[in-house]
């Protein structure tokens, strides 16, 4: 046993912040803390210890917000002090907003959306507006990226004209969390890719039916009505030990089966918000490595852990542009426990990883060192050194193994001297981008990770809360603040005529679903690609 | 709606306690900011009809109010939605990387 680093996080019973270690223990990394009122809590943190190492290696400082929206605020008691406040360290990359807590579904297991008689959260067009206009004006680098989230957003009858503004207000990508039971509706689809939706961020636990019940009926429906629209999907499994963990492959396969229009598979190891006894912690939990060593299992070897690099791997892209442009530019400064990703590529019915033709650590090492050699050299000289590492990234790719179909070496050259993101469209033929994101709970809980978040909440009354802080503690934060800004049931029956809980319900018919010929070209002849 | 906003020097207390007594606080829906600093820097604001409770609460720990006003909750939503800039990022290359774990 060895530590690792000395951190703080919370106590899950009375929830005041504590010291705690990180520390390596048979191959494993775990967290260990002690309340002095309710004793030791001990939990696994990752599942692998040199990858961790390794990954730790790529860790940066971020540039935080410029302009916080609580500048007032110490931050000493992180994550009490959560708005922004001016200790952030990273600038927002995604941020989610809340459209409304009305929900389609009852799913036993969820606690954010509104059942019967509890008051409706829903802002107001006004609200949003003022909401993405601040996130516009933050400083140094403002947001591009917005995940409409619920409860259901389609429910909501004006997301069409919500999907406009927020185009209009200069986010670039709109990504829209959603069941997809309502994309079942292709024209409706179609109206809101016009609008401006850039992919479906779906639910999807699985290919069996009897672990994915959400949405496992409905998903052959919206793919559909996903390639009417030419709207791509990332398909969202929460990845639960014991439940759907062996369920990995087969959705990865899913997605190979899909690739014409599923862009990305997003995995999420499951975040045990709440309290829970040890024993069922132990059965449940699942981080990013366990996930990432079943995936090679399942696989037979085709996506390999060395596949795979945590997020801020690529920091040195960002520093490479930013000191070539003398401007800011998007950092991908979250710690790396809490994320990891990698692309592969079908090609010639073969799958191959990224890694397996572009040696992405000697990459990396070659930007981040022209990166150095750039900085604080005038316009001139930074451009000769840029287009010298961009002749040299041919050494880099192994032309022999990469798809025949895209050409890498126009493709990086493109991106990093041209800035040209339109040549990431190439990048979507046959190509699966694979992502892990491990949200925190109460026992795992780091508050150096949490500072260093990337993915944020805005609110109604001006705050910007990471994502682990805004859903661990809701008491705080989401509950709190939503039940200032939401109507009661009798408010919203008046705003509402003829509405009731039960008639946003939705009611599925699955013997009608199942004989559809979509449901069969879906799951009846799946190929296997290992 | 009017909100209290009180400034003031408390004691210094352990992270472990401040952060307790600041979770709890917070708890109470009628507080909407309710933050320590390491140096005994305590601001609240919060809705005047639980002043006493609050004063209460932090009685053993309070020194010295240092300023105490009303405004309206709105102006206080409002400073959030129009940020001053409070400080300078660094470029890229000269933050340091995160010390070796």
């Amino acid at each position: 046993m060895q530590i690792i680093s000395k951190t703080k996080s919370v106590c899950p019973v009375c929830k005041r912040v504590i010291d705690a270690e990180i520390f390596e223990e048979n191959g494993e990394v775990k967290i260990r803390k002690t309340c002095p009122e309710h004793g030791e809590f001990i939990d696994k943190y990752w599942e692998d210890y040199e990858l961790y190492k390794k990954m730790m290696e790529y860790a940066f400082n971020g540039p935080g917000v410029e302009n916080p929206q609580l500048p007032e605020l110490s931050g000493a008691n992180c994550p009490f002090d959560c708005g922004l406040c001016k200790l952030h360290m990273s600038h927002p990359l995604l941020i989610n907003m809340v459209l409304t807590n009305r929900c389609h579904l009852s799913c036993w297991y969820c606690f954010f959306y509104a059942k019967e008689g509890q008051p409706i959260y829903e802002p107001s067009i006004e609200q949003i507006e003022k909401m993405l206009k601040m996130l516009r004006s933050l400083k140094p680098v403002a947001p591009n990226a917005i995940q409409y989230t619920g409860g259901e957003p389609t429910l909501r009858k004006d997301l069409v004209e919500i999907i406009q503004l927020t185009k209009k207000l200069g986010f670039t990508h709109i990504q829209l969390n959603t069941t997809g039971i309502n994309l079942m509706d292709k024209e409706y689809t179609k109206k809101l890719k016009d609008a401006g939706v850039n992919v479906l961020y779906m639910s999807f636990d699985g290919v069996d039916k009897n672990i994915n019940t959400k949405n496992h009926w409905e998903v052959p429906y919206i793919l559909e009505s996903a390639r009417y629209a030419k709207l791509g999907i990332v398909l969202v499994p929460t990845v639960i030990n014991t439940w759907n963990d062996h369920e990995l492959g087969n959705i990865i396969n899913f997605a190979l089966n899909n690739v014409d229009i599923v862009r990305a598979v997003n995995f999420q190891p499951v975040s045990l918000v709440g309290r829970m006894p040890r024993k069922q912690r132990e059965k449940f939990r699942i981080t990013i490595p366990g996930a990432i060593k079943k995936i090679e299992e399942q696989t037979n070897g085709a996506i390999s852990k060395e596949d795979w690099y945590a997020i801020p791997f690529v920091g040195a892209v960002s520093k490479f542009v930013e000191t070539l442009t003398n401007k800011p530019t998007f950092e991908f400064s979250a710690h790396p426990a809490c994320g990891m990703a990698t692309y592969v590529f079908l090609d010639e019915e073969k799958i191959i990883p990224i890694t397996r033709f572009i040696d992405v650590e000697g990459l990396i090492k070659l930007l981040d060192s022209s990166a150095d050699e750039m900085f604080g050299k005038p316009s001139w000289e930074r451009k000769l050194i840029a287009a010298k590492a961009a002749l040299e990234i041919r050494k880099y790719i192994d032309k022999e193994k990469a798809p025949k179909s895209i050409n890498f070496e126009k493709l990086l050259a493109n991106i990093l001297i041209k800035h040209s993101y339109s040549a990431l469209g190439a990048f979507h033929v046959k190509t699966l981008f694979l992502g892990m994101m491990h949200f925190m709970d109460e026992y795992n809980y780091d508050i150096e990770r949490v500072k260093r978040c990337v993915i944020h909440y805005v609110q109604p009354d001006g705050t910007e809360v990471p994502f682990c802080t805004f859903n661990v503690f809701p008491e705080l934060y989401r509950d709190k603040v939503q039940e200032v800004y939401s109507y009661s049931p009798e408010e919203w029956k008046k705003l509402n005529p003829g509405w009731s809980y039960e008639k946003d319900k939705y009611h599925r018919n699955v013997e009608k679903l199942e004989s559809g010929e979509a449901y069969k070209r879906t799951y009846f002849n799946i190929k296997r690609y290992w | 709606m009017k909100v209290k906003v009180l400034r003031a020097k408390v004691k210094k207390l352990k992270q472990e306690e401040s952060s307790l007594l600041q979770y709890n606080l917070l708890l109470n829906k009628k507080i909407f900011v309710a933050t320590f600093d390491e140096n005994g820097n305590a601001l609240f604001v919060f809705s005047p009809e639980i002043e006493k409770d609050l004063k209460q609460k932090i009685s053993k720990i309070l020194e010295k109010v240092e300023d105490e006003r009303e405004e309206e909750y709105e102006t206080l939503i409002a400073r959030r939605f129009s940020p001053e800039r409070t400080s300078k990022s660094k470029p890229i290359n000269e933050r340091l990387k995160l010390p070796k774990r």
